[in-house]
């Protein structure tokens, strides 16, 4: 399961220093066997197969190993690839994907800019959304791993404060003025798009 | 043409530049390291098949590693008249010409005509921006020059004096760039080299070359800081070095931040202390030149008169100037604080504080570092040559069988993409290792879309009007389809040059699909294929050109020996030998100003001609005074040398 499986390590939420400093020495020993710069001069050329094949592999190994040092981002991809490609077979409903584009043109209809909240309405379904997502990720991901991971983000959360609980407390705080709510919902529609379409 | 794209069998730019080349064998060729610097450049190389490690700086013909980054256009016509040296000489010989002279055009790489500001003040061109690419371009009498232009005859008159050196034609190189340069400025500096003749192996950031010139020397692993103040840019970059790798673990900057504004500081003053008419009647260029001679002086000593067309005899002290200095000095440690914040990383975490870039000679740099830290600086590195240095190393590394040391560099900003109500969302953190990537998956929104438009943002900011914006993209060629039916898996890869790369393919159908790119800055690939275009149609032109440039440094140098020779010889010789030796002397000198390589080649071979007696007799008094004194048995030796 990726990313834990390009750095060959079992699958973690948390790291300790100790077992940072290991991951940290795997990291580099993989870059030591992976980096385009350790190829054989000759294939070495930007254009060569094995020079373009070397930075695609460096490339997920250095993009999996940034998201491990972070268990939010662990989650985020945990989420995102477990699921995998979108298929008949794992997509959520096309009735939830039509809803969802309603809900979405809704809000682009508003002309939503910074400083403007979104209205009751508006807030509700949107929190409609988020729990029944949610539910549905945390079915899968326990259906395809056997594994039950907590998603606080996409859980009841009733505002993007909420949404963003695993923060921490100095954070949630810059989080308060209306301008990073707006911020924060987009993200969240992004995130919407980026999963399930 | 900031972004490369790759789509299948699309043409890549590596594939149109190596065309030709394809059966060369990387581990011959020689690969050159280029630091292409604000104010001046310079160029290391080795020989593949030479002692390991053994990295040289190549040097001009009066021994100077430093090439002026000038370039001098013709007031008329608007083209290329003199670059380097050259272009500052015939400058300091006739003052007028210095608004004719491009310098710092490291700063408008990449950038738009609103990037620019404060910038245009270290020019007396006008500028425009490029209707299509955003660029910012430079008006000379008939002529417009694109930066990238400007850069790449810096470039291939660097590639023309390594291979004078060298022997050998130069193909490759490394080039560095200010680690806090974004993607556009990469690609501009990129799209410079191919403009140049060169393949551009690497672009390499500045302060990780300086890390290993640095390792080089002193093979000890740690956690150091390079701190790199240049001509035009400001850089800091935490590594860790293990094992014989480098991994930069946090990278700041400030890419508005060097030397010349500490001169610009000089000169803001001495303007706030004239009247304007009387300051505005002298070119930019020329208060430019006493700022940084003043600047100069004031690093070595306490106090210096000002000797200038206007103000000229104001006594300023250094603790005045630090006073002028002090905001930029500020900024400069900011950028370190937040370096050290990024890596999660104390001042007392740090082993070692490296300076390099011209500007850390200045004594209140290095006092203000030394407070910062709390520690000596390391200035064991000649702080101009160190970057050319490890550039050369990384060079080498790439051309030989195996690099023995593996860099491991980062993103120093963060690419986003934008989303609803003009926030951005961030794909790829700065600070993340290259090479990196991030993937997302799109779908249609509309019945029968065909298509998907991306906005890309480099920057910290969250708001799009805030980050820097680097390409919007088309991603074309759906089937018509119900909403939610296409999955478009988009790529966004940053390769190990730090540039960006895209790619798409649909996850149903696994097959690529068109994107179409049109960058915010800089040149499109069918723009930067038409100047290759050019290039190759105005060889012969260019080759002329180049020929007059050689032709007037050599004949320039022959003028000065011969007056010398006269001083030192003129009376030995006959009055008719002098006379014909003075009047071919003023032949040389008419012909210096006439743009015809041949008529300077004929007057330097009638001097030659006129003028051996008087160079034999200026030898053999050079040979007696070298001579005198030494024991016959030396003599061997002194012949040797």
């Amino acid at each position: 399961m990726r990313p834990f499986s390009t750095l060959g390590v079992k699958p973690f939420l948390f790291l300790n220093e100790s077992a940072s400093q290991i991951l940290h020495q795997i990291f580099l020993e993989k870059n030591l066997e992976l980096h385009p710069d350790r190829l054989p001069a000759a294939a070495r050329k930007p254009d060569s197969p094995e020079a373009q094949a070397a930075e695609e592999k460096a490339a997920m190994l250095n993009a999996d190993y940034a998201d491990l040092k972070s268990p939010d981002r662990i989650i985020k991809r945990v989420l995102m690839d477990n699921l995998g490609p979108p298929t008949a077979k794992n997509s959520l409903p096309p009735a939830f994907a039509m809803e969802y584009f309603d809900f979405q043109e809704k809000v682009e209809s508003l002309n939503l800019c910074l400083g403007q909240s979104l209205p009751d309405d508006l807030q509700k379904e949107l929190l409609h959304f988020k729990n029944r997502i949610g539910k549905e990720c945390e079915r899968k991901i326990q259906e395809r791993t056997g594994q039950t991971m907590q998603f606080p983000f996409l859980g009841k959360a009733e505002s993007p404060s909420e949404y963003l609980s695993p923060w921490k407390a100095e954070d949630l705080a810059k989080l308060q003025s209306i301008d990073f709510e707006i911020r924060f919902f987009n993200q969240f529609l992004n995130d919407l798009k980026r999963r399930f379409g | 043409m900031p972004i490369q794209i790759d789509l299948g069998s699309s043409p890549s730019l590596a594939n149109s530049s190596s065309r030709n080349e394809n059966d060369l064998d990387l581990s011959k060729e020689i690969v050159v390291g280029i630091d292409l610097g604000t104010t001046h450049s310079l160029v290391a190389w080795s020989d593949p098949a030479g002692a390991s490690n053994h990295v040289s700086i190549i040097k001009d013909s009066q021994n100077r590693s430093l090439f002026p980054s000038a370039v001098l256009l013709n007031p008329e016509s608007g083209n290329l008249e003199a670059l380097g040296w050259q272009a500052l000489e015939r400058v300091k010989t006739d003052p007028t010409l210095s608004k004719n002279l491009i310098v710092s055009i490291k700063r408008f790489m990449g950038r738009g005509l609103k990037d620019v500001g404060e910038d245009a003040k270290f020019l007396s061109f006008a500028l425009s921006e490029d209707s299509l690419g955003g660029q910012v371009l430079l008006k000379s009498g008939q002529s417009t020059w694109n930066p990238i232009e400007i850069s790449a005859s810096i470039l291939k008159a660097l590639k023309t004096q390594a291979e004078k050196q060298i022997g050998k034609k130069v193909r490759r190189a490394v080039i560095t760039v200010p680690a806090y340069f974004d993607d556009a400025q990469r690609s501009a500096t990129k799209a410079a080299g191919r403009l140049a003749g060169l393949e551009v192996l690497r672009v390499f950031n500045e302060p990780t070359a300086a890390a290993l010139a640095y390792g080089w020397s002193h093979e000890k692993p740690g956690k150091i800081l390079v701190f790199d103040l240049g001509g035009g840019t400001f850089d800091v970059s935490i590594l860790r070095i293990e094992k014989n790798i480098y991994e930069v673990l946090a990278t700041q900057g400030d890419v508005k931040l060097g030397g010349d504004d500490f001169d610009k500081a000089l000169m803001d003053w001495l303007r706030s202390q004239s009247s304007v008419v009387e300051w505005e009647s002298v070119p930019l260029g020329v208060h430019k030149t006493h700022a940084e001679v003043l600047k100069r002086e004031l690093s070595e000593k306490t106090e210096s008169v000002y000797q200038g067309p206007v103000g000229s005899g104001k006594l300023l002290s250094r603790e005045f100037a630090e006073g002028l200095w002090q905001p930029l000095i500020d900024r400069a440690l900011s950028c370190c604080l937040k370096a050290l914040e990024a890596a999660q990383l104390k001042i007392s975490d740090i082993d070692d504080v490296i300076l390099v870039g011209g500007a850390t000679r200045m004594p209140s740099v290095r006092l203000a570092v030394k407070k910062f830290f709390n520690r000596d600086p390391n200035i064991s590195l000649n702080p101009d040559e160190a970057v050319a240095l490890g550039a050369g190393l990384q060079a080498r590394a790439l051309a030989t069988q195996a690099a023995d040391k593996l860099l491991l560099d980062v993103i120093p900003l963060s690419l986003g993409l934008e989303t609803f109500g003009g926030a951005v969302s961030k794909l790829i953190l700065r600070n993340s290792t290259l090479p990196t990537e991030a993937r997302e998956v799109f779908t249609n929104h509309a019945e029968n879309q065909t298509g998907f438009d991306f906005h890309i943002l480099q920057g910290e900011r969250e708001l799009v009007g805030d980050c820097r914006s680097l390409a919007r993209f088309k991603l074309k060629g759906l089937e018509p389809a119900p909403p939610g039916f296409h999955r478009i898996e988009v790529i966004f890869r940053i390769d190990t040059n730090g540039i960006l790369n895209v790619k798409a393919r649909d996850l149903r159908s696994q097959k690529s699909h068109g994107i179409e790119v049109r960058p915010s800055f800089g040149l499109s690939e069918s723009e930067l294929l038409t100047m290759l275009e050019s290039a190759d149609r105005y060889a012969l032109a260019d080759m002329e050109a180049r020929q007059l440039v050689d032709i007037r440094v050599e004949a320039e140098t022959v003028v000065r020996a011969a007056e010398k020779t006269l001083v030192n010889v003129g009376g030995r010789v006959g009055a008719r030998e002098r006379s014909d030796f003075e009047a071919r002397l003023i032949d040389l000198k008419n012909a210096l100003s006439s743009s015809s390589s041949e008529n300077i080649r004929r007057a330097l071979d009638e001097l030659d001609e006129v003028g051996r007696e008087l160079a034999e007799l200026q030898v053999n008094q050079a040979l007696s005074l070298s001579l005198s004194g030494k024991e016959i048995a030396n003599m061997g030796q002194i012949k040797d040398k």
